[in-house]
């Protein structure tokens, strides 16, 4: 890199002042304690929105990168407010989880905008190492505890064997510079498995941040472990990063090596959808449904990427669409699970029951994110984004793929139909049930009133987009 | 409750019309033939592009402005009329509601410019159609005949379904306006007798012509003022409406105006012989409609585009002004039985001076605007006869026969239900009127309809005598139908006057019309078949086929179950199988 462009701000400026933001955050809640959940939340806000007229207009480095700076930058956005809730938590200090949120966010937003290797792996551990940090911190709870502690042991391997792989590629191409590296992938003379098998190791790390199987067992844990808003938050941010990451290194380094690594990304992909799927079929539990479901969409959303080779805007812009359209659906599910630890007492589906009868908007936002998560109308803007991953999927050639993600689409209706019918249960069910759930405690604050409105706006956007759907498809590249 | 959420039902009623008024007065002065490049006006709502390759997008012309002002008046009128003819029923308030949900739907077909929405508002009306003939669902006539409508017309849709796929193949585009305009270019698509015959399947079924043409009758048991907006004025004449749209592409084919005039001709005199014969008022009706879209059809069909959308026009006025009359009656003496009926000029003068216009328009009497529109109808047919039309000059001859012919029926049924209805003395018998004194008791019982019923009428009496003055006139055929109209009254007059019922001018063979030529036999025959043919496809579906889904089912269960319980919270295992993975993963690409 030469010393005149040392550093380019139109793409760092953006995470840089994400994380500014998580040290002012940390900083004001050393020195003034007190000021708690209300304040962080709004110094992440105010560097959010920063972040986000930033990226306005320097446009970062190219469309598709800006693109899924935006969906990131939108759903920390909605995390944090969601996070307002945990203020009823005695065990989650305000400082330190907005802090980590948003540093965590900043590593996502770097992991797509990285320019080489280096910056990737920085990029990774800087997502990981906060986001385990989340999970472990009700440290009094040892589900919470030991989970993190998979979580990290697991994050660990991962990222060893991805600098393994990157140690390999360094020593066959001598750069780390994405360029320097599509460079020298084109002039390689070593034996073409050995090249691939590099490559796929480089990016075990990226595919296990992404959830998808083998790499997945982590995610269940987590997710269980940690308080709602934090689980949002791995689900849509942390994937998002991850999923950004892959597609730049798969579409500009590792394009060169195409006919090789789509094999892996396709059977990754196929087990992601149906282990995801098989896995959320037997849950009672809305968090644990969403978990096994996170691991199935990302199947969906690594699955366009098998025709990365074939170059075409319609390729590169599908994991993009799809993961804006999960992002909604599956904040605003998370939005609903947050709202219903507080008003409900729980998240289990025995909590639930009924709770459209008592609570119309909530039950309508927990039918709408469901049916867009399962792709089936009325909400159709969660069809249109099966459309558009399946379509690639379909020009590359991938037959069975595309026969695969079909059956996934139907085996994840029968899960996600299922919370909607029990929240959708007749009163004569719903007595039964709050006998059962009379033992839980409902604590409700202003926060919850604040998560509330994130279910709202969930619920709007859900609604309008699925009458037109080019609101949310149109401003994406 | 009811009161309350009248007022309501009624005003958002009078704002879909406001913007329908709104959307189609502008267009009214265009130009109105079906050829040339499209005059219309075209609006995109949602341009769905190459994403979703639908997009919403909507073509209003003159057509179009047509068909939305004759709903929202009638639709309007229909809502007012309600307020007292259903007053205090249960369901009014879902049944106003079905009303506006069809309006819309109407709307929809009537300015969709993409063929998918016009799809999609098609089967709303139908939907629409099956709830609000079941409204007295209590009532297994009302049942029957509502599920007898649904199936029937769902014939028809499978053809439009079929044939919009056949446009989308042929002309390479789903959006009406583009069609047109091809058709309209120079290198025009030939061999369109495919799709001409697909959607003369789909208007069959919709507009109940030949042979699909029970269900109209049977679709009675309705509330009347229903049966004045869908099942007379709008929604069945919605099929006339989809061939004028795509007039160009049906009439390129000889072959398919031909099949549409000939089922038109038999459509027309058959069901004006059911109308002479029936003795039910509403049936009589919903026979005259069938009778009077045919002939509809039979002017498209020789080339007549502009008298077919008059005689459109024309009618829903009077046939809604009748249906509302028929109703009117019927909530005063509570049955829509003929022989129930009899002397009611003096009771209900006001009903009786409208309906008096009404079945005058019905019969084509000077100046009502029935009269112009069914001349300019016979006049089209006389016109192909000498001159290049979509149709050779022996069906056009053909069709001006039986036009003739059905004309003179349709005098001698319209004045005989009129008769029957409104004069013919007080003998005949009521519910709850004795046998001796009945004739003063009877008096009291009976009076005028409420005002909230006979202000549409009177309206739709006005414009029935008003919409004259935009119709077109010929002198010849004015002679020749006025003629056929004396001879027939005089004809029918003659024998009610001495006490007989004209229908038995068909001699031997009324029986066979009384029992509608036992053409339901057959479609019986069919239900049954398919019954049981439903019975064993159910049959092995559940025993045989399903076996497999639920094995899958059982079987993603317990899978479930075994991966719900992988998740030990064991780090060991966790890195385990992410390192097995990480090998499998590597061995596969290398091994490819």
């Amino acid at each position: 890199m030469t010393g005149s462009q040392l550093i380019d701000w139109s793409s760092a400026g953006v995470p840089l002042l994400v994380a500014a933001g998580a040290i002012v955050a940390l900083v004001v809640d050393a020195f003034w304690p007190g000021g708690r959940w209300r304040r962080a939340g709004t110094i992440a806000v105010a560097s959010l929105a920063a972040a986000g007229s930033w990226l306005a207009s320097t446009g970062s480095t190219g469309p598709i990168v800006a693109g899924f700076s935006w969906v990131i930058l939108l759903s920390a956005l909605a995390v944090v407010v969601l996070a307002q809730v945990l203020e009823d938590d005695a065990t989650m200090p305000a400082g330190e989880s907005v802090f980590l949120m948003l540093c965590a966010t900043a590593g996502a937003l770097t992991l797509a905008s990285a320019s080489d290797f280096v910056t990737l792996v920085v990029a990774l551990e800087l997502l990981s190492l906060p986001s385990i940090a989340l999970v472990a911190m009700q440290r009094d709870r040892r589900e919470a505890v030991s989970s993190a502690w998979t979580f990290f042991l697991a994050s660990a391997t991962a990222t060893a064997v991805t600098l393994m792989g990157l140690s390999l590629l360094y020593g066959l191409t001598g750069t780390l510079t994405y360029e320097g590296v599509l460079v020298g992938l084109q002039a390689e003379r070593a034996p073409l498995r050995v090249v691939t098998a590099v490559v796929v190791l480089v990016l075990i790390g990226l595919v296990f941040k992404v959830g998808a199987v083998p790499f997945h067992l982590w995610i269940p844990d987590a997710y269980r472990g940690a308080t709602v808003p934090v689980a949002a938050f791995l689900s849509v941010v942390s994937k998002g990063g991850a999923l950004a990451g892959l597609l730049v290194v798969l579409a500009y380094p590792f394009v060169a090596l195409q006919p090789r690594w789509d094999v892996f990304i396709a059977v990754v992909a196929a087990l992601s959808m149906t282990v995801g799927n098989l896995g959320a079929l037997a849950q009672r539990d809305i968090v644990g449904m969403l978990a096994w479901s996170s691991v199935a969409q990302g199947g969906f959303v690594l699955a366009p990427l098998v025709a990365v080779a074939v170059g075409s805007d319609l390729v590169l812009t599908a994991p993009l669409r799809y993961l804006a359209v999960y992002a909604v659906a599956n904040l605003t599910v998370f939005a609903v699970a947050a709202v219903g630890v507080r008003r409900l007492g729980g998240t289990s589906y025995a909590h639930y029951t009924g709770v459209a009868r008592r609570d119309p908007l909530l039950g309508v936002a927990l039918l709408m994110g469901l049916l867009a998560l399962a792709g089936f109308p009325p909400a159709v803007i969660g069809l249109v984004a099966k459309y558009v991953v399946l379509q690639p999927v379909i020009v590359s050639g991938y037959g069975w793929l595309a026969a695969v993600m079909a059956v996934n689409v139907a085996l994840g209706l029968v899960y996600y139909l299922r919370l909607a019918v029990v929240a959708f249960a007749p009163a004569s069910r719903v007595l039964r049930s709050e006998v059962a759930a009379s033992g839980a405690t409902v604590r409700e604050g202003r926060g919850t009133a604040i998560a509330y409105a994130v279910v709202v706006v969930g619920v709007v956007a859900l609604v309008a987009t699925s009458v037109a759907p080019t609101l949310l498809l149109g401003p994406l590249p | 409750m009811t009161r309350r959420y009248s007022s309501s039902a009624v005003a958002i009623t009078a704002v879909l019309a406001l913007c329908a008024a709104i959307v189609a007065f502008p267009r009214l002065g265009d130009r109105t033939g079906p050829y040339g490049s499209p005059a219309g006006e075209r609006t995109t709502l949602v341009d769905g592009g190459d994403l979703l390759g639908v997009s919403v997008t909507f073509y209003v012309d003159h057509l179009s402005a047509v068909m939305l002002l004759l709903a929202a008046g009638v639709g309007l009128m229909v809502q007012v009329y309600s307020l007292a003819y259903l007053a205090g029923d249960p369901r009014y308030r879902s049944y106003t509601t079905i009303i506006q949900l069809f309006l819309v739907a109407m709307a929809t077909v009537v300015v969709a410019d993409n063929l998918w929405l016009l799809l999609v508002g098609w089967e709303v009306m139908g939907l629409c159609s099956y709830l609000l003939i079941s409204h007295h669902w209590e009532l297994a006539p009302a049942r029957a005949g509502a599920v007898k409508a649904f199936l029937l017309t769902r014939v028809g849709d499978l053809g439009l379904l079929v044939g919009i796929f056949a446009i989308g193949h042929t002309f390479g585009t789903y959006e009406i306006s583009e069609v047109l305009a091809a058709m309209a270019s120079s290198d025009a698509p030939a061999g369109l007798t495919a799709i001409g015959l697909l959607i003369v399947v789909a208007v069959v079924g919709k507009s109940a012509q030949f042979p699909l043409h029970t269900w109209l009758a049977d679709a009675m048991p309705g509330p009347t003022p229903i049966s004045a907006l869908i099942h007379a004025a709008t929604m069945v004449a919605a099929g006339v409406f989809l061939v004028a749209r795509l007039y160009p592409v049906m009439a390129e084919s000889a072959v398919t105006m031909t099949v549409l005039a000939v089922v038109a001709c038999v459509t027309m005199l058959l069901a004006a012989l059911l109308a002479l014969t029936s003795g039910d008022l509403k049936r009589v009706l919903a026979w005259s409609t069938v009778s009077q879209l045919a002939y509809m059809f039979a002017a498209l069909a020789v080339g007549g585009y502009d008298a077919g959308i008059d005689h459109l026009l024309s009618h829903g006025a009077f046939k809604a002004l009748l249906f509302l009359v028929a109703g009117s009656v019927a909530h005063v003496i509570g049955s829509t039985a003929l022989r129930d009926m009899g002397g009611l000029r003096g009771a209900m003068p006001w009903t009786f001076a409208t309906g008096t216009i009404g079945f005058a328009a019905l019969a084509g009497v000077v100046p009502t605007v029935g009269f112009f529109s069914k001349d300019a109808v016979l006049e089209s047919a006389w016109h192909a006869v000498g001159h290049e039309s979509p149709v050779s000059a022996g069906v056009a001859a053909v069709v001006l026969a039986v036009g003739l012919v059905t004309a003179a029926v349709t005098v001698v049924y319209a004045f005989r239900a009129w008769w029957m209805t409104f004069m013919g003395g007080d003998g005949a018998t009521v519910t709850g009127a004795g046998a001796t004194g009945a004739g003063a008791a009877r008096a009291q019982a009976l009076r005028e309809a409420p005002p909230l019923m006979v202000g549409p009428l009177v309206l739709l009496a006005a414009a029935t005598l008003l919409l004259s003055l935009a119709m077109p006139f010929d002198l010849l055929m004015g002679l020749v139908t006025t003629l056929v109209v004396a001879g027939a009254g005089w004809l029918a007059y003659q024998a009610l006057a001495a006490g007989r019922d004209p229908a038995d001018l068909l001699g031997p063979a009324r029986p066979a019309f009384t029992r509608e030529l036992g053409w339901d036999v057959g479609y019986d025959g069919a239900g049954v078949a398919a019954r049981e043919a439903g019975d064993l496809v159910v049959a092995t579906d559940r025993d045989v086929i399903g076996f497999y889904p639920r094995a899958v089912a059982w079987l993603s269960v317990q899978l479930s179950r075994v991966l719900t319980r992988s998740q030990t919270g064991n780090a060991q295992i966790y890195v385990t199988v992410l390192a097995v993975g990480v090998l499998l993963a590597t061995l596969l690409v290398v091994v490819r």
